[in-house]
């Protein structure tokens, strides 16, 4: 059994192992939780020995530290030359949300360590949020001045919110439900109440 | 739990009646010290789980906190698992209490709501956590208690809208700021640890947070040169 697993890793380059490692752990971690899973058991998902992975992580925190920095393709989002209008602006942050809702071993990864004490996914969050504002600042700028900063933060913790209240709330059943229309119409209805200047009549 | 001839004891609870001459007097004292020592076991348990994760207790841990022996905390629970069911019962572990007389709807009581909000998670800051620590641990019970405590939090910030808006409208805006609370919370969480409580009570934080709540809610205020309104 060691045999046929020390070929494979030799054959492999040390980058790719690494994701290899990096990904098998996302997916233990967000299952069985950090704390719960061995180093041994992500060595098993990958199919190599324990030596061979203690190669690329000295320990099960590092693999954790490295999770924060591959940031999964999906979750990077597109920059957009004209600004936007309003409902656009809108559809815009909401396709966001649903990018970063496929990641949801990430986002119950951080929630378990958040929930701990460890800062460990500042350094991602703050990633979320710068990314999320080069996007969507221009836009909002132009359509709301000096407030435009203002109503941007209240968009993505509004957002932000009820995206780790469906984690919590859902749990495994999450990718159903945040795909279900009703769904779909309450995370719309959040961010419309979030970008100012609704139309009157919709306002009391 | 047999009842246990005490003497005489001034009953701290005005219900168990007056003196010595109550029959229920012994019973109420040695029910009382049981109680306390309940209470203490739990209260132990509590902080524990809330920074150790239920997993990361031991019954051990738990009675060395509480200053007693094993023997004597198994007289009261059977299981690591009975306390835990027993921390959800903490009264103090009730998010909120009753919902003020109506004021109208408007940009104070909106403020209000907010500074209500942040208060309530500092105070239960630690039973939040361990409700939403055993939530990711598909803890049936902590799932059902924060579907509870969610809809408890909806509500109340419900009926302040409804002074103003209708039932529908109500639910639906409550939804949106109670997300928008869950959010700052939880990112402030995120950022600062164990040091969230602090920055919870900074006045700075709690301006940044009505302005957002305001950003989301213009209520009563028209759109003027002020605002960010365009139209």
């Amino acid at each position: 059994m060691a045999q046929p697993a020390r070929n494979r890793e030799r054959l492999g380059s040390g980058a790719i192992t690494r994701a290899l490692i990096v990904r098998a752990a996302t997916e233990l971690f967000a299952r069985d939780g950090y704390e719960a899973t061995t180093v041994k058991a992500i060595a098993e998902r990958c199919n190599i020995t324990d030596p061979a992975l203690y190669y690329h992580f000295r320990s099960k925190r590092e693999i954790l530290d490295a999770i924060w920095t591959c940031v999964p393709a999906d979750m990077v989002p597109v920059l957009h030359e004209s600004s936007l209008s309003q409902d656009e602006l809108a559809d815009d942050i909401e396709e966001r949300f649903y990018a970063w809702a496929r990641s949801w071993a990430h986002l119950r990864i951080l929630l378990e360590q958040v929930l701990s004490g460890d800062t460990c996914a500042t350094g991602f969050r703050q990633g979320l949020l710068d990314r999320f504002r080069a996007g969507t600042l221009p836009s909002a700028q132009a359509l709301y001045g000096e407030a435009g900063e203002l109503v941007l933060d209240t968009v993505f913790h509004a957002v932000c919110g009820l995206l780790y209240d469906t984690v919590l709330q859902h749990g495994d059943e999450f990718r159903e439900v945040v795909n279900q229309d009703s769904y779909r119409r309450r995370l719309r209805r959040i961010i419309k109440q979030a970008l100012p200047c609704q139309p009157p009549d919709s306002q009391r | 739990m047999p009842a246990s001839r005490q003497p005489a004891v001034t009953p701290a609870r005005p219900e168990t009646g007056a003196g010595a001459a109550d029959p229920r007097a012994g019973a109420g004292a040695a029910k009382r010290g049981g109680d306390a020592t309940r209470t203490r076991i739990l209260e132990a348990a509590h902080e524990l789980f809330a920074t150790r994760g239920f997993d990361g207790t031991t019954v051990k841990d738990i009675g060395a906190k509480a200053g007693l022996t094993d023997a004597a905390l198994y007289y009261h629970f059977r299981s690591k698992r009975e306390i835990l069911d027993a921390v959800w019962q903490i009264p103090e572990s009730r998010m909120l209490g009753d919902v003020p007389s109506g004021e109208a709807m408007g940009p104070e009581v909106l403020e209000h709501l907010v500074d209500v909000m942040f208060d309530g998670a500092v105070a239960r800051d630690g039973f939040l956590r361990l409700m939403a620590r055993q939530v990711l641990a598909r803890d049936r019970t902590a799932m059902a208690l924060r579907s509870q405590t969610m809809t408890v939090w909806r509500q109340y910030m419900a009926r302040h809208f409804e002074t103003a808006f209708s039932a529908e409208e109500s639910a639906a805006m409550a939804d949106s700021l109670a997300m928008l609370i869950h959010g700052i919370y939880m990112n402030t969480q995120i950022d600062h640890g164990s040091g969230t409580a602090d920055v919870i009570r900074d006045p700075a934080f709690r301006d940044r947070a009505k302005a957002m709540a305001r950003t989301m809610f213009p209520l009563g205020r028209a759109c003027t040169a002020e605002g960010p309104c365009e139209q």
